[in-house]
C-alpha cells in the first residue's frame, strides 16, 4: 500500500521535474531570442551612432570649406577694390595735375602727367583681365586625362618659345617623365605661369637657366615637379606672400604683371588637391 | 634745433607717390620728402640701418606718411615696429591707403596710429586733403624739438 503511494508520488514529481524543464526550455528559448533582438538593436544602435558621426564629420568638413572658401571670396574682394580703386585715384590725380599744368603752359609736365594716366589706364585694364582670368581657374573644370608629364611640359615651352628665344633662357630638362591625371590646360597654365615667372624675375644673370624635372622625396612615392631656375630668387619670408592676389616682391621699373600668375598657380594646384 | 621740415613718404603706387609730393610741394608745407617704396626700405631708414646708416641720409622725420598695402613688410607691420620703439613713437604716423576695410581701420588704430585716410578718387578732394593734412601735422600741430617757423 504504501509502495503504491511512493510510486504514484514519484510520478507526479517526475512529472512535475518535466513541466518544470519545459518551462525552463521555453523561458529559455525566450530569453535567448530577447537576448538576439537586444543584440541586434545594439548593433542598429551602433551604426545608426557611427552614421551619424560620419554625417557630423562631414558636416564639419563641409563647414570648414565653406569658411574657408568665404574668406578666400572675402581677401579677393577686398584686393580687388583695392587694388582697382588705386589706378582711378592715379588718373583722376593727374588730371587733375594736367588741368593746372596746360593753364600754365608747362608742356613739360603735360606730357608726364599724360604717360602717368597711359600707364594707369594699361594697369586698370591688365588687373581686370587677370581678375577674370583668376576667378575661371576654379570655375571652369576640364576632366582628367592620363598623360605624360613630358607632353604637358612641351606644351608648355611652345606656348612659351617666343619669350624663351628673346630672353636667352637655356632650358634643361630631365630625360624622362612619369604619367600623369590631371586637367591637361590647367597644368598646362601653371607650367607656362613659372617659366615666364623665372624669365621675369631673371634679373641681371648673364647665362640664365630654367630646369625643369622631378623628384621622389625619401619614402613618399609622390614624385615632386620643379620648375626652378638661377634668377633672382625669393627670399624666405616672402615665400607664403608670393602667392597672394596682385603681390609683387618688389615693384620694378620695366614692364611685367600685375602678379596674379603665381596666385593662378596655386588655385590650380589646390583645386587638384596638391600643394606648392 | 632743426629747422627743415621732414616727411617721410611710404609709398608703392610711383604715380601716387608723385601726385602726393607734388601736391605737398604746391601746398609749400614741407621742405624735404623722402619717398620709400616699400616696407622694408621704409624700417631701414627709420632704424638707420643698411644703405641708410648715414644719419646724414635719413633725418627723422616730422611725419610718416605710410601706405598699407606694401612689398616685403605690410604697412601695419612697419607701424606696430614704430610704435613699439621708445625712439620713434612719438612720430605721427599718418595711415595713407585705398582701403576703406573697417578690419584694416580697427588694426591700424589698435597699433596707436594716428590717423587713418582714405585716399579719395576725386582729384579736387585728394588735393584737399592732402594740403589739409600738410597744414594740420606741419603748420597747426605742435611737437616738441621742433621750432615754429
Amino acid at each position: 500500500m504504501s509502495k503504491e503511494i511512493t510510486k504514484r508520488k514519484q510520478d507526479e514529481l517526475k512529472l512535475r521535474l518535466d513541466e518544470c524543464n519545459a518551462a525552463l526550455r521555453i523561458l529559455h528559448e525566450s530569453l535567448f531570442s530577447v537576448f538576439n533582438l537586444w543584440k541586434e538593436a545594439n548593433e542598429d544602435l551602433k551604426q545608426n551612432i557611427a552614421e551619424r558621426k560620419h554625417a557630423e564629420e562631414e558636416r564639419e568638413r563641409l563647414l570648414k570649406e565653406l569658411e574657408a572658401k568665404n574668406e578666400e571670396l572675402e581677401r579677393f574682394v577686398y584686393t580687388v577694390s583695392h587694388d582697382l580703386r588705386s589706378p582711378l585715384v592715379t588718373i583722376q590725380g593727374f588730371v587733375g595735375l594736367l588741368k593746372k599744368d596746360v593753364g600754365q603752359k608747362e608742356v613739360e609736365k603735360v606730357e608726364s602727367d599724360l604717360k602717368q594716366i597711359e600707364k594707369a589706364v594699361v594697369k586698370m585694364d591688365r588687373l581686370l583681365s587677370d581678375t577674370l582670368k583668376f576667378s575661371r581657374v576654379g570655375r571652369v573644370v576640364n576632366p582628367p586625362e592620363d598623360v605624360p608629364f613630358g607632353y604637358l611640359v612641351q606644351e608648355a615651352l611652345d606656348q612659351t618659345a617666343a619669350k624663351i628665344k628673346s630672353s636667352g633662357v637655356e632650358i634643361s630638362l630631365a630625360a624622362d617623365f612619369p604619367a600623369v591625371l590631371v586637367d591637361r590646360t590647367r597644368i598646362v597654365e601653371v607650367l607656362v605661369n613659372l617659366i615666364e615667372n623665372s624669365i621675369n624675375y631673371m634679373g641681371e644673370q648673364s647665362c640664365p637657366k630654367i630646369d625643369i624635372g622631378y623628384r621622389i622625396d625619401g619614402d613618399s612615392s609622390e614624385p615632386v615637379f620643379f620648375v626652378g631656375d638661377n634668377g633672382i630668387g625669393i627670399d624666405q619670408d616672402q615665400h607664403e606672400k608670393v602667392f597672394n592676389l596682385f603681390y609683387q616682391v618688389k615693384k620694378k621699373t620695366k614692364e611685367a604683371g600685375t602678379g596674379v600668375g603665381l596666385t593662378i598657380v596655386k588655385r590650380i594646384i589646390e583645386v587638384h588637391g596638391g600643394s606648392v | 634745433m632743426k629747422g627743415k621740415v621732414v616727411i617721410l613718404l611710404v609709398e608703392d603706387e610711383e604715380a601716387h607717390a608723385m601726385l602726393i609730393m607734388r601736391v605737398l610741394e604746391d601746398a609749400q608745407v614741407a621742405k624735404v620728402i623722402h619717398w620709400v617704396a616699400d616696407g622694408g626700405e621704409a624700417l631701414d631708414y627709420l632704424f638707420r640701418r643698411g644703405e641708410y646708416v648715414d644719419e646724414g641720409k635719413s633725418p627723422r622725420p616730422d611725419l610718416i606718411l605710410l601706405d598699407l598695402r606694401l612689398p616685403k613688410i605690410d604697412g601695419l607691420e612697419v607701424l606696430k615696429e614704430i610704435k613699439q620703439s621708445e625712439e620713434l613713437r612719438g612720430i605721427p604716423v599718418v595711415i595713407l591707403t585705398t582701403s576703406e576695410s573697417e578690419t584694416d581701420m580697427a588694426r591700424a588704430y589698435h597699433q596707436y596710429v594716428n590717423s587713418y585716410l582714405v585716399k579719395p578718387v576725386d582729384f579736387t578732394k585728394f588735393n584737399e586733403m592732402i594740403s589739409d593734412l600738410g597744414f594740420y601735422w606741419l603748420v597747426w600741430n605742435r611737437q616738441p624739438g621742433r621750432m615754429k617757423e
